[in-house]
C-alpha cells in the first residue's frame, strides 16, 4: 500500500520536472523573483541591526537562522502542495475535478500532493545561505539532539501549513468563489517573520495552540539554539496532529457534499 | 467637462464596490506592518531613549502614518494600464471622447476613496492598540505637509501609471514590475524610517523619485525637516514629476506608433 503510493509519488516529480523543463528561460526568471523576495526581508533585517543590536534576546544571527527556517517552510509548502490547492478551487470552478474523483487513488494524495512546483527553488537556495550565515553569527552550541528536535517541529510547521491551506481550499465546495481568502493566508503567515517574544502574550499563545503557525519559525529556531521553547508548545503538537486529521474528516464530508460542475 | 468626470468618478465607484472583499483583505496585509513592525522595534530599544532620533512614540506614529498615507497616495493604476494593454482593452478606450489618462486617474481617485473608508476600522484599531504611544499634538499639519502629500499623490499617480504603460513597448512588464517594487520597499520609507538607514542609502533616497512617493510627506509630518530642507525636497520631487511625465510621453509616442492593439 505504502510502496504503491510511493511510487505514484515518484512518477508526480518525474512528470513535473519534465513539465518545467519545457520551460527553462521561466524557471530561471522565477528565481530571480525569489531572490528579490528575500532580499526585501534581508534589507529589513539589516536596517533593524544597523540600529540595535538585538531584537529582545534575538541577536542578528538568531534572527537570519530564524528567517531561514521560515523561507525553508514556505518554499518546501509552496513545492508539494501550494499550488495543488490552488488547482482544487480551480478544477472544483470549471468541473474537472470529477475526473479527480475517478481514480483509483485516495482522493486526498492525488489532488494535493500531484503537481511539484520547482518555483521556490531559488528562496530554498537563499533560505541554505542566510542559515548558514546566521549559523556563523551565532555563538549558540548545537548538538544533535537540537537538530532533530528541530526539523521535528518543522514537519509539524509544514504540516500546520497543509492544514492552513487545505481548510481554506476545502471550503470552495461551498463558496465556489474564495481566492480572497488566500490573501489572508498572506498576511497571517507574515507574523512568523519575526521572533513571536515581541508579540503580546495573549498573541503569543495565540499563535502556540490556536492558530500553531509558531512551528513554522519561533519554535524550531528555540530547538536549535537550545533556547526555552515557546510555552504550550507540546498542547501545539498535539493539537496540530489533530487538525491534520481534522483536515482528513473535513475532506470527506466536502466530497459527499461535492455536486459537479460539470455533469 | 465635470459631468464627465462625475460620470467616471461613479462608474468606477460602483466597480470598486463589487471588488470590496478582496481589497479589504489586500487591505489587512498592509495593515499588518503598521501592528507588527513597531512591536519588533519596541522590542529593540533595551532601555535607550531612541534610536536614530525616533523615541517610541514617534516610532508607532510613523508606521501608523505609514498605513494611512499609503492608502491615500498610493497607486496601483499599472496592473489596469498593463492588463487594458496586453488583452487589446486599450484601443476601445482609445475611441472614447475622453482621454484614457483621465480614465485611469479617476479610476485610481475614486478606488483611493474606497480604499480609505475600508481602512478607518483598522485605523481605529491601530489608534486604540497603540493609544499609550500615540503622542498627536507634536505632528506637523501645516501647508507643506498637504503640499508634499499631494506631490506625492501625483508623483504615485504618474510613477504608476507610465510603469503599466511599458506594457506599450515591451512584451514582458513583470519583471520590471519586480524591480520597481524593490526600489520602492527599499527607499520611499515603507520598511522604516529613512533615518534608520545607513548614510550612503539616506543619499541616495535623497535624489530618487522613491522618497517624494511616501517619506518626504511623513519626514515634514514627525518634524524631521528643517524649512529649507523641505523646499529642495519639493523642488527634487518637482523633477522627478516633470521627469517621468516626459518619459510617459516617450512611452506612449513609441508605443502607440509601433504595432499593437492585441486582440482586434
Amino acid at each position: 500500500m505504502i510502496k504503491k503510493y510511493w511510487n505514484i509519488y515518484k512518477v508526480f516529480w518525474r512528470t513535473s520536472l519534465a513539465r518545467e523543463l519545457e520551460f527553462r528561460a521561466n524557471f530561471l526568471a522565477k528565481i530571480g523573483i525569489n531572490i528579490i523576495w528575500i532580499g526585501f526581508y534581508v534589507i529589513s533585517v539589516a536596517i533593524l541591526f544597523n540600529n540595535t543590536a538585538s531584537i529582545g534576546t534575538w541577536t542578528k544571527g538568531d534572527v537570519y537562522i530564524l528567517a531561514a527556517f521560515f523561507t525553508f517552510v514556505e518554499a518546501i509548502a509552496y513545492t508539494i502542495f501550494v499550488r495543488n490547492t490552488q488547482e482544487i478551487a480551480e478544477m472544483i470552478r470549471n468541473g474537472n475535478f470529477d475526473g479527480i474523483l475517478l481514480r483509483p487513488v485516495n482522493t486526498q494524495f492525488l489532488a494535493s500532493l500531484r503537481f511539484v512546483s520547482f518555483d521556490e527553488l531559488g528562496t530554498l537556495i537563499g533560505s541554505l545561505a542566510m542559515f548558514i550565515y546566521g549559523l556563523s553569527q551565532s555563538h549558540a552550541s548545537i548538538n544533535f539532539r537540537q537538530i532533530l528536535l528541530a526539523l521535528a517541529f518543522v514537519g509539524i510547521g509544514l504540516i500546520i501549513f497543509y492544514c492552513f491551506a487545505m481548510t481554506i481550499t476545502i471550503m470552495v465546495f461551498w463558496f465556489i468563489k474564495l481566492d480572497n481568502i488566500r490573501v489572508l493566508m498572506t498576511s497571517t503567515l507574515q507574523l512568523v517573520r519575526f521572533p513571536a517574544d515581541v508579540l503580546p502574550t495573549v498573541i503569543r499563545r495565540i499563535l502556540v495552540v490556536v492558530l500553531p503557525i509558531s512551528f513554522i519559525s519561533t519554535i524550531p529556531t528555540q530547538a536549535l539554539l537550545g533556547r526555552n521553547i515557546e510555552p504550550w508548545a507540546g498542547v501545539g503538537v498535539i493539537i496540530s496532529l489533530s487538525l491534520f486529521i481534522g483536515v482528513k474528516l473535513f475532506w470527506d464530508y466536502a466530497l459527499k457534499a461535492y455536486s459537479s460542475a460539470s455533469s | 467637462m465635470w459631468q464627465k468626470i462625475l460620470a467616471l468618478f461613479s462608474i468606477n465607484l460602483q466597480g470598486n464596490l463589487i471588488y470590496k472583499a478582496n481589497a479589504f483583505l489586500w487591505m489587512l496585509t498592509d495593515a499588518v506592518p503598521a501592528i507588527f513592525m513597531p512591536l519588533v522595534w519596541l522590542a529593540s530599544y533595551q532601555g535607550r531613549a531612541n534610536i536614530a532620533g525616533f523615541t517610541p512614540s514617534l516610532m508607532v506614529t510613523y508606521y501608523l502614518a505609514v498605513f494611512i498615507i499609503n492608502n491615500v497616495v498610493g497607486s496601483g493604476i499599472f496592473d489596469e494600464v498593463a492588463r487594458d494593454v496586453r488583452e487589446g482593452q486599450l484601443a476601445k478606450h482609445l475611441i472614447r471622447p475622453i482621454s484614457y489618462l483621465s480614465t485611469c486617474y479617476f479610476s485610481n481617485i475614486s478606488w483611493r476613496i474606497v480604499r480609505l473608508f475600508m481602512s478607518l476600522p483598522l485605523i481605529v484599531i491601530g489608534f486604540v492598540v497603540w493609544h499609550n504611544y500615540l503622542s498627536l499634538d507634536n505632528l506637523n499639519l501645516g501647508i507643506w505637509f498637504w503640499l508634499a502629500l499631494l506631490l506625492a499623490h501625483f508623483l504615485n499617480f504618474t510613477i504608476s501609471y507610465t510603469i503599466g504603460s511599458l506594457a506599450l513597448i515591451l512584451v514582458e512588464t513583470s519583471s520590471f514590475f519586480s524591480i520597481y517594487f524593490f526600489f520602492n520597499f527599499l527607499l520611499s520609507g515603507q520598511i522604516a524610517p529613512l533615518a534608520m538607514f545607513p548614510s550612503g542609502l539616506i543619499t541616495l533616497a535623497t535624489y530618487m523619485p522613491f522618497r517624494y512617493i511616501l517619506s518626504f510627506p511623513l519626514e515634514i509630518l514627525t518634524g524631521q525637516l528643517s524649512t529649507s530642507g523641505i523646499i529642495s525636497g519639493l523642488i527634487i520631487g518637482m523633477i522627478w514629476l516633470g521627469v517621468v511625465t516626459l518619459a510617459c510621453k516617450l512611452v506612449w509616442n513609441k508605443g502607440l506608433k509601433s504595432d499593437f492593439a492585441v486582440g482586434i
